[in-house]
């Protein structure tokens, strides 16, 4: 970052309010209680958690970042974001992951409970790729009052010093005029179970070791992420087929997934809100059955050229270009959260299968990453039409699997598994933070 | 150092508490786990009077009891009273009959106090009854059918709208004020309207129309300065497109 960028400072927030960001704009239509749109970031740490010490972290991450102190408003046009300087809550991690925020207050909590700490952001604060940099910074925090010293020299986000660059939408920045908007994909197939009763959504966690799927990859020449999505599709494949065996046929018959991208990773940006988007490579079953690595090679390709930086441009230039029109900006409130669910659930969310959330490999400073056994990433509940979502993130030789789902089966998750078991690959259950072998 | 028992974080030696759950500290626990059940219950004791100790019910029969037996009496008292100045009933049966009304809707407290329907839709017929019974005693029947009950109607509908709107609002302040004047005010044209109505046959308004203008300005000022000013939202936040 930049010491020019500096323009605020912790003890001179004041009073902001902020629109909310492109990807943030569907949110507050489309959330309930059971999918409350909240994702949640775990640090499991090789010790348990000193309450005092991560009561003082807390406290000085509040100040860090006060972008995330804010409220949901509704405006008459378009929600908004208030300042609203209360503190975050700091919470004994006893009830379910993901729940929903309640109205007017904050969008962010902490979770605790023996060696493990959550965070839980709504999607309408930020991605993961914001939420993983307050964490980090939170964990650097935290390690700084056990060893009761505050000399901050970290590689991220300093104590005091905020940029105006954090609060920015960066998508605003990237849109480009005059760029022909993506025209929209048909249905995709959808995994035919049937709901769990409420609260619906349940998650299970998974370790394979980082090393060893490293390999495999690499074998194959693919990145981590096509992998995954590579099995994901194969396991949707298997359940499909199994559907025809059975006669129960289906018409959709395109298995897509939706995979984030983080657009950090492609524009400078040192935006802490949503900037991220996402690609669907896709396998069309009508051609007949795929084999793992034909899937493989697929996946592998269509990411490479969806995230071609012209047509990423293109992404943003859909999603920017209809909030900017004039039309779309008159309609009262109510009456576009309307619009914006019944499109999510017409046209949005019924294009893709799945989504598969990779944040990578946890990269933090060397005397910070001793504390830490593992990280988990926890996505946002599965909407009905999905309803199986999946969250990867790495750190050392751990890769933590998280599979969100509102279904009464696990065979998605059990099928998974299986295809990874036959290519070579250990996998250990994580349940209430115990390895356990599967 | 020690460890919460529920949470499983770790506790400074200071804490006895932990402050993420709540939950006594491991010492605190052992040393003391007879003193704090043992305390807990007698300070909580100390604190209740024997009325504060009784259920919701209970303190409803009670309160039922009381002002049954303080309205019968009344009752009595006056009945007696009449019979002796006048030996007749006179205007007792004023008095027995508010007394009477009073008791049904107290009686309605005390049988339905979670239905709201039954208690609004009770209060209405009882409240009903007793203007046509004041109009009775007063022979011929003449102003309780066509302008009481309009009235209380009116009245009463108003009551249940303000009531809704209340407490459907998020934050309460100067917003009520202009609420409830804004609910007086309309009060003022349907009273103007079934009294002139009444009377001449005829719908007509003059001093409500007064009672309107005058208050419509300041219940919106009231709203403006609740909504805008006071909380401190900008127009350009509230209106951003």
């Amino acid at each position: 970052m930049q010491n020019q960028n500096i323009t605020h400072n912790t003890s001179d927030t004041g009073k902001f309010w902020l629109k909310l960001d492109n990807a943030a704009k569907i949110f507050p239509a489309i959330m309930t209680k059971e999918m409350s749109t909240v994702f949640r970031l775990s640090a499991g740490l090789n010790e348990n958690v000193s309450i005092s010490a991560l009561m003082k972290a807390v406290s000085r991450a509040e100040k860090r970042f006060p972008y995330y102190l804010v409220r949901l408003k509704e405006g008459f046009f378009w929600y908004y974001l208030e300042y609203h300087p209360s503190p975050i809550p700091l919470e004994p991690d006893d009830k379910l992951p993901c729940r929903y925020f309640p109205h007017d207050g904050l969008l962010i909590r902490i979770l605790v409970k023996n060696n493990v700490i959550s965070v839980e952001f709504a999607h309408i604060l930020t991605d993961g790729g914001g939420a993983f940099q307050f964490l980090k910074t939170l964990l650097e925090f935290y390690k700084e009052e056990l060893k009761n010293r505050n000399n901050v020299s970290y590689g991220s986000l300093p104590d005091h010093n905020i940029f105006e660059e954090e609060y920015e939408d960066s998508y605003k920045r990237y849109f480009q005029h005059n760029i022909p908007p993506m025209v929209n994909q048909s249905t995709a197939f959808h995994l035919p179970f049937s709901l769990n009763n409420k609260p619906r959504f349940h998650r299970s966690q998974y370790i394979i070791s980082l090393s060893e799927i490293k390999t495999a990859a690499d074998q194959k020449k693919v990145s981590l992420t096509d992998y995954f999505v590579a099995t994901y599709m194969c396991s949707l494949q298997a359940i499909y087929e199994n559907l025809k065996s059975k006669g129960k046929k289906t018409r959709n018959k395109k298995i897509r997934i939706q995979v984030p991208v983080n657009l950090r990773k492609i524009f400078p940006s040192n935006s802490m809100r949503n900037f991220s988007l996402f690609v669907m490579p896709e396998i069309d079953l009508r051609l007949g059955h795929y084999t793992f690595d034909e899937i493989l090679k697929a996946v592998h390709h269509q990411i490479r050229l969806e995230t071609d930086q012209k047509l990423i441009n293109k992404n943003i230039s859909r999603n920017v270009g209809s909030e900017k029109k004039i039309y779309v900006k008159s309609i009262p409130l109510f009456l576009k959260s309307f619009i914006l669910r019944l499109g999510y659930y017409t046209k949005g969310t019924n294009q893709y299968s799945g989504v598969v959330t990779n944040l990578g490999k946890a990269q933090l400073p060397e005397d910070v990453e001793f504390l830490i056994n593992h990280f988990t990433f926890t996505p946002p509940p599965p909407n009905k039409i999905v309803k199986v979502s999946c969250g990867i993130i790495g750190f050392g030789d751990k890769l933590v699997l998280s599979f969100g789902n509102i279904t009464k089966s696990m065979l998605l998750e059990d099928t998974f598994f299986q295809i990874l078991k036959s290519n070579g690959i250990s996998v250990t259950q994580l349940n209430n933070n115990v390895e356990e072998n599967i | 150092m020690t460890t919460c028992t529920n949470c499983g974080v770790e506790l400074e030696k200071h804490m006895n508490y932990c402050p993420l759950c709540g939950h006594p500290s491991p010492t605190i626990e052992s040393d003391n786990e007879e003193q704090l059940s043992d305390n807990k219950p007698k300070s909580k004791k100390k604190r209740l009077s024997d009325y504060l100790m009784l259920s919701n019910l209970q303190k409803r029969k009670l309160l039922w009891k009381i002002s049954g037996i303080i309205l019968i009496s009344a009752l009595i008292v006056t009945i007696i009273i009449d019979l002796l100045f006048n030996s007749q009933i006179t205007w007792s049966k004023y008095s027995t009959t508010i007394i009477l009304v009073l008791f049904a809707n107290i009686t309605l407290i005390r049988y339905k106090p979670k239905n709201p329907y039954v208690l609004i839709t009770g209060s209405l017929l009882a409240t009903a009854i007793l203007l046509f019974l004041l109009d009775y005693y007063e022979n011929p029947l003449n102003w309780s059918l066509s302008l009481g009950t309009p009235l209380l109607l009116a009245v009463y509908v108003l009551g249940i709208a303000l009531f809704v709107i209340i407490r459907k609002l998020k934050d309460k302040g100067l917003n009520l004020i202009a609420y409830i004047l804004l609910a007086v005010s309309i009060l003022s044209v349907l009273t103007e309207l079934l009294i002139s109505l009444n009377h001449t046959g005829e719908w007509s308004l003059h001093w409500s129309l007064i009672v309107l203008v005058s208050v419509l300005p300041a219940s919106l000022l009231l709203f403006f300065i609740h909504y805008r000013l006071k909380k401190g939202t900008e127009l350009k936040r509230f209106f951003h497109i």
